[in-house]
């Protein structure tokens, strides 16, 4: 079985933003960057179901600039097997459709039987790529996945409902499966696992490789706009308290007595 | 062209569910804006009440598509008969509210129609172009977006953004009964069993005070001390936001959010929350919120009452401290 894990690179969730001049993204120097949160779930799931098969090979795919490569990296030293890294240019800035046609013509190309992502990504947040992916291929798809079995030429997966209930249903293979965060430890890189991802390959097809045009790729192949990026409007209820540590604390218990009265 | 706006209802224990009542708000604005109708569609099975429910609150026409197949929801069961109604009907939005149903469909039936989806709106500015705005990185900024592509468009509705208060009762709008050809093997999903989320061994919903912890703790020790050494001086159930849990600091039973617990306590503490909507949606009922964060931007003081910014590991003891004080006198 071949899984294909398509992940995202994202800025740390704690980090301060700046906006750039054009005012429809965020300046990228001095950012840290991750594998976005529920991606390293899909990337442990995957990982799960080649252990539990005994074989079969994992592929992890990521569009994003030079800098995703060390997404990709990490994928491999967790133990993945090979990388495709959707570097060229004309990847770039797409919205998710445009995301999902060059993720589809990944998954075509490596014969995938199961691609595996996260549910939402901690940066622009569309959280539908995975499902514009399964419709491009018309392969089932289930979004926030918490569990999986593997069954014959099918699959047995809960997905999580609102309130913490589970639907438990079984979708036949090949499948798309939007990983949902926490459904299993993710494993800690080893530094053997790190040493060999060195060594594993990592292909960078270009659009023409993969049978894409221009038109539907990137920024050309993308309908979604952003036309500008602010700082969310402040509801200004919010009362800061200042001081230090000792102060604000005193400060704020005196509040919540006097003036909240809850405590 | 129409310039009829249609909204995907769904529906719980025969009533319209709230998110999908505030589509149907949303949809009336920016059907008056277009100048077209403000359609629905409901589907299930012996769903008419939910139909007739959506005719009176403000939709012209509600589209009722019944079959045995659509009793339980699955995504193809829903994708087909949507896709043949919004074909026929031409319509220039598609809206539902951002349910975790409507994200397991609504991209399905968007990439029918060569679209994506507008997800998790949570304002919009009708003008020339319907201008929707989202929040992106964790809700740290809001990107104004547009959809280039022809109708029909596709939008989905962060829960509580658009006020359903505001939809009339006994609005006339009509019935109309739509045939709904499917064979069970056009659904690949087969629903084996729904499971409830079971007595919690930990009822946060009646609690006064709640103690909640985030990520931003570090590590499960820190958590224990901080989060657990304030619960117990205000003598607080404790709460966490989901990375706490996925990262097994604490049981699930913890969880206050969309996929947790709804709370309303009398006194919300949020330590190191950044404020992610998941998160939000168990809190907002709180009657008071306090936040501690280093990030004066995050999301979660526009929650709060009060806001402390700074490192939790300097502040919380202090206010353990402070409380005991206050107490002692």
């Amino acid at each position: 079985m071949k899984i294909l894990v398509a992940i995202k690179q994202v800025p740390d969730p704690d980090a301060r933003l700046v906006l750039d001049e054009s005012r429809t993204g965020i300046v990228e120097t001095d950012l840290q960057w991750e594998v976005n949160e529920s991606d390293r779930y899909a990337l442990e799931t995957a990982l799960r179901i080649r252990e539990g098969q005994g074989s079969g090979e994992v592929v992890v795919c990521s569009v994003g600039p030079e800098r995703a490569r060390k997404a990709i990296t990490s994928g491999l030293a967790m133990g993945c097997d090979r990388g495709v890294h959707l570097v060229a240019p004309e990847y770039q800035g797409g919205d998710p459709l445009a995301i999902a046609r060059a993720l589809v013509a990944v998954a075509k190309k490596e014969e995938a039987d199961l691609v595996l992502t996260g549910t939402r990504s901690d940066d622009l947040g569309w959280a539908e790529t995975p499902l514009l992916v399964a419709g491009l291929l018309d392969w089932p798809a289930v979004f926030l996945t918490i569990g999986v079995e593997l069954q014959d030429g099918a699959l047995k997966v809960t997905r999580e409902l609102e309130g913490g209930r589970k639907e438990v249903s079984e979708v036949p293979r090949p499948a798309v499966l939007a990983i949902q965060s926490g459904i299993y430890p993710v494993r800690y890189t080893s530094l053997k696992g790190i040493m060999a991802a060195k060594r594993k390959p990592v292909d960078q097809p270009t659009p023409a490789e993969l049978g894409l045009s221009g038109d539907e790729i990137g920024r050309p192949g993308s309908r979604l706009k952003i036309l500008e990026m602010a700082p969310p409007e402040k509801k200004g209820q919010c009362e800061f308290i200042e001081g230090d540590p000792a102060e604000a604390a005193k400060k704020l218990v005196e509040k919540l007595r006097l003036e909240a009265k809850v405590l | 062209m129409s310039k009829d706006v249609l909204v995907v209802v769904e529906h719980e224990d025969g009533k319209a569910r709230r998110a999908s009542l505030e589509a149907l708000a949303l949809a009336r604005r920016m059907a008056e804006h277009l100048g077209g109708r403000v359609c629905a569609a409901v589907l299930g099975q012996g769903v008419e009440a939910v139909a007739n429910e959506v005719a009176g609150r403000g939709a012209d026409e509600v589209f009722l598509l019944e079959h045995e197949l659509l009793a339980t929801y699955t995504p193809d069961a829903y994708r087909l008969p949507l896709v043949e109604l919004v074909k026929d009907g031409g319509f220039e939005w598609v809206l539902a509210g951002n349910t975790y149903q409507a994200q397991d469909f609504l991209p399905l039936v968007a990439i029918a129609f060569g679209a994506p989806v507008v997800s998790d709106v949570v304002d919009v500015e009708l003008g020339d172009q319907v201008v929707f705005h989202r929040g992106v990185f964790n809700g740290k900024l809001v990107a104004k977006t547009v959809d280039e592509g022809p109708a029909p468009r596709f939008a989905s509705l962060q829960s509580g953004a658009f006020p359903a208060d505001e939809l009339p009762e006994g609005h006339g709008g009509t019935v109309t009964r739509k045939d709904v050809a499917l064979s069970p093997e056009q659904v690949r999903r087969k629903v084996l069993e729904v499971l409830s989320a079971g007595d919690q061994a930990v009822d946060l919903t009646a609690a006064e005070i709640i103690v909640s912890g985030g990520r931003g703790l570090g590590d499960k020790e820190t958590f224990e001390s901080l989060v657990g050494g304030l619960a117990r001086v205000l003598g607080a159930a404790v709460g966490a936001s989901r990375p706490v849990v996925d990262n097994e600091w604490l049981p699930h039973e913890h969880q206050v959010g969309s996929s947790g617990q709804t709370v309303q306590p009398k006194l919300y503490v949020a330590l190191a929350i950044s404020g992610a909507i998941q998160h939000v949606i168990g809190m907002r009922g709180s009657q008071v919120v306090v936040a501690v964060n280093r990030d004066k931007d995050a999301p979660i003081f526009n929650e709060a009452t009060y806001g402390i910014v700074g490192d939790v590991k300097e502040v919380v003891p202090a206010l353990i401290q402070a409380i005991e004080e206050a107490k002692a006198q």
